[in-house]
């Protein structure tokens, strides 16, 4: 049996479940009290105070968020005080921030901007002395400016809570607080993963992305350089986002005549570079299952995941499939098979990607990655930099009339297209492993089993007469989980895909960030997947085998998956990694 | 509510800054989250309620009537006290301290350091 | 490669302190506190054991560590002054205690000279007011201070 309860808000009676706080009461009634730490089941501390509100016959005011709702009480959110006490504390957090809006890669989305808009705040009340701090930005991944952080813990929340690294917290007290590492060290030197989760939870520019703009602008500028673009599936259904576009809407067609429009020689589809991710990647699994090599494997496409796994887990290493990601082995193609049949100099060829990740720019800057003295990928840019790149070049995005990637190697599957959210490696790699090892076309390819927002999912197949154990996990949480029933030698599965953020690439580090409203209000990674799926569901081609391009790559060049050129191009090696680099000061 | 302190103090605060502090601590009080933020204001507030005189004099008149804010502190000489004695002047310590002979002697207030070494040599108590 | 013997010796210890307690989250400031004591600081091989060990981040015990002032990351001075800057020992004076030690062994609160020998802290009310204005020597109590008593006393320890 439900229990409800029943109280007064700015005079507007309300009736919730029992347990729900004041904040979600109002929030019922229609009345939008202003929070800034608030972060819906990660962060929920009482931290800013900035959702105080009055309830009678208390002293003091409550906390709106953590507060809970209950019978009879009357609750009033805008009184002279309530009000002048929420303007102070605005007033003090503004002061005690570097304001840079005009500068700032958040202006327009920036949680304490929106108050202060919201607040008509003219100037600082109690402006005083400043924290000032050196901006941490040795990673190639995120850059930390504490001088604009407004201690709302929703970073630490998040690193510790949700990802369970904790490789931020806290240090410190009173004006000397500081929100920064172990001995305050560089997020590069410790165990960061670059998962970038902090990133989508700050409120604030206190962390952003390291940017590459300037870098890509540069080598389009340059008429020497053969520019390529590439992008991943998960930006195509969030870069509308950054144009007002409802969330999950598929721009691929704008997306690529925007591309176009920048000045990209080429505009090229990651999905196509996942479709040969799986060609080598199933038949790796198919050799391991038949006994050459440790079970289970484990995919790494997620370059988060693979450096978790370099820093916790070193001896496990054998156990990541050998495969390089997507982007990368799609840029090694660039820059070798194009190259020559296109007759293009190798060396005049600049590789971009998009991606909705930003550990995929310390991935690309990895010294293995590269064949022959030419890096696979050159630059990484994140969904968030194309859409401010658009910005700049003054196109008018939503007016843009669709178009097709472009050819030759335009082509993927739809296999290739769910690579962006969890779950989607997987059913990728199941259906070319299937139909591989079963030696005939199977129909029923959608694994509604390895779909859906748990973090932790798994099926049993039957394969040619073996079963199969998968399992698919996201979150560097559960990504714990899986090695540590593995380090134990109790791991029954044969493949697991692991993605180091929760949801899949769709939730990215790179991709368009959400504000706690619209988090704990819309499920966000569903609408972004289900687009994904969408694109699967009405691609002709839908097993990455199938890819005609495929073809036209193994016959032309590779030889066959696993081959000699398919190893000196297409997979990597993995080292164990220092878990903590420290300086200490 | 230090930094507004020490601008009082300094002889560099003004009025609106007595009514910028007591609003300050009021809103302290009552939105902090623990017990120290709740408490932490009450020295401010009480002596806002009893010495307000003084606040405003030092925010006012920049005068400190007991000489602790150094920056405003003025240290005169009574010259109806005064005995012309010289002894202030050969303590002073930066001679600062103007006057020969028999004369009431005058502090120049540029030279002078506060150091109140003048006051406690004065037999007369003719300084403060 | 002396580093490392001491780094093994550190981390050694460490676990013998840990296995003591029950491994639990909560006992981070207990072990800190035993490591405190034996050390006189927490070296970082120590925090390495005991993050390990508790399944605590680095970056939280360095957070709690940074947070209390009972904790520190360098080690203190063979003879650590202690000033008292409570209320009672403030008004009493005791910032010219505070002023006096500065300059006479040339370093700043929470710093330590450099052979080693003494180290200042500015504290809070150590609870002595009837005796204002305070300062310790390590656990030495001196009470009613003068800075001429204070010059002698620090004098004594110079020499021993």
């Amino acid at each position: 049996m439900e229990e409800f309860v029943t109280l007064t808000i700015d005079d507007q009676e309300v009736k919730v479940k029992k347990g729900t706080t004041i904040l979600e009461a109002a929030k019922q009634a229609g009345i939008d009290i202003p929070t800034l730490c608030f972060l819906k089941e990660i962060n929920e501390v009482g931290d800013c105070r900035m959702c105080i509100v009055e309830v009678e016959g208390r002293r003091g005011f409550a906390t709106s968020c953590i507060q809970k709702a209950e019978e009879g009480m009357i609750v009033h959110t805008h009184t002279p005080e309530v009000l002048e006490a929420r303007h102070i504390i605005l007033d003090l957090i503004l002061s005690n921030h570097k304001i840079e809006c005009l500068t700032c890669t958040r202006s327009g989305n920036c949680e304490l901007q929106k108050l202060a808009q919201k607040f008509n705040v003219q100037k600082i009340e109690f402006p005083g002395e400043m924290s000032k701090h050196t901006i941490d930005d040795k990673s190639p991944s995120i850059v930390r400016d504490f001088n604009k952080c407004i201690l709302c813990r929703r970073c630490i929340a998040t690193c510790k809570n949700v990802q369970e690294i904790g490789a931020i917290d806290c240090i410190e007290r009173g004006f000397e607080s500081c929100i920064s590492t172990t001995y305050d060290n560089s997020l590069n030197d410790v165990d960061c993963t670059f998962c970038g989760q902090c990133i989508e939870a700050c409120p604030t520019g206190a962390l952003h992305e390291k940017e590459n703009i300037d870098d890509v602008w540069t080598k389009l500028k340059d008429p020497d350089t053969y520019v390529v673009v590439q992008t991943a599936p998960a930006v195509r259904v969030a870069l509308g986002e950054e144009f007002d576009m409802p969330i999950g809407t598929n721009v691929k067609g704008k997306m690529v005549t925007a591309l176009k429009r920048m000045g990209f020689d080429k505009v090229f589809d990651t999905n196509t570079g996942a479709d040969l991710t799986i060609m080598e990647e199933a038949n790796e699994f198919i050799e391991r299952v038949q006994g050459e090599g440790v079970l289970p494997m484990i995919t790494s496409c997620s370059p988060g995941w693979v450096r978790f796994a370099e820093k916790n887990y070193g001896d496990l290493l054998s156990h990541l499939s050998s495969c390089k990601s997507p982007h990368q082995m799609f840029g090694a193609v660039i820059k070798s098979y194009f190259a020559e049949k296109y007759g293009i100099d190798r060396n005049k060829i600049c590789t971009v990607s998009v991606m909705p990740c930003i550990a995929k720019k310390y991935e690309c800057s990895r010294e293995e990655m590269e064949v022959d003295g030419a890096r696979d990928v050159d630059y990484v840019i994140t969904t968030r930099e194309l859409s401010r790149m658009i910005k700049q070049a003054n196109i008018d995005f939503n007016q843009l009339e669709d178009n097709e990637f472009d050819n030759p190697m335009g082509e993927a599957s739809g296999a290739g297209a769910i690579f962006g959210t969890t779950g989607g490696v997987m059913e990728a790699a199941i259906r070319t492993a299937v139909d591989t090892l079963e030696n005939k076309k199977i129909e029923a390819i959608e694994y509604q089993e390895v779909r859906g927002e748990k973090g932790i999912k798994e099926a049993t197949l039957n394969v040619a007469g073996t079963e199969i154990k998968i399992a698919v996990v996201s979150g560097l949480a559960n990504a714990k989980k899986m090695m540590e029933q593995i380090k134990e030698g109790k791991s029954p599965y044969h493949f697991i895909e692991i993605m180091a953020c929760p949801g899949g690439c769709v939730m990215g580090g790179g991709q368009p960030i959400k504000d706690a409203k619209t988090r704990a209000s819309v499920d966000v990674r569903k609408l972004r997947a289900d687009s994904l799926y969408a694109i699967d569901e009405k691609s002709v081609i839908r097993k990455s085998h199938e890819n005609p391009v495929m073809k036209q790559l193994y016959d032309e060049f590779f030889e066959k998956p696993g081959s000699h050129m398919a190893h000196k191009y297409l997979h990597t090696k993995y080292w164990e990694k220092p878990k903590y680099e420290l300086e200490e000061g | 509510m230090l930094e507004i302190l020490e601008k009082l103090c300094n002889g560099e605060g003004t009025e609106y800054d007595i009514y910028r502090l007591e609003k300050l601590a009021i809103n302290i009080k009552k939105a902090s989250v623990c017990g120290l933020g709740q408490s932490a204001p009450n020295p401010v507030l009480s002596t806002l309620r009893y010495f307000r005189e003084e606040f405003k004099e030092h925010a006012i008149d920049k005068k400190c009537r007991t000489n602790e804010c150094k920056k405003i502190a003025k240290i005169e000489i009574d010259p109806e006290k005064c005995k012309g004695c010289s002894l202030c002047q050969k303590h002073c310590p930066v001679d600062a301290i103007e006057g020969e002979a028999r004369e009431t002697r005058v502090i120049n207030q540029e030279k002078c350091i506060k150091c109140g070494t003048c006051i406690a040599s004065c037999p007369f108590h003719a300084i403060q | 490669m002396e580093e490392k013997c001491v780094d093994q010796r550190v981390k050694q210890e460490t676990k013998e302190i840990l296995a003591k307690y029950p491994q639990e989250k909560d006992q981070l400031i207990m072990v800190l506190n035993e490591v405190q004591e034996k050390y006189g600081f927490i070296p970082k091989q120590a925090q390495i054991v005991i993050s390990e060990t508790l399944s605590i981040p680095m970056a939280e015990i360095y957070g709690v560590i940074t947070f209390y002032s009972r904790f520190t990351l360098a080690p203190k001075g063979k003879y650590n002054i202690s000033i008292c800057l409570g209320t009672a020992c403030y008004v009493k004076g005791s910032q010219k205690l505070l002023d006096r030690a500065k300059e006479r062994l040339k370093i700043e609160p929470g710093q330590v000279t450099p052979d080693g020998k003494f180290s200042i802290d500015d504290v809070r009310c150590v609870g002595a007011c009837g005796l204002a204005p305070v300062f310790m020597v390590n656990d030495e109590v001196y009470g009613n201070a003068t800075v001429k008593e204070f010059d002698e006393i620090i004098d004594q320890y110079m020499n021993m």
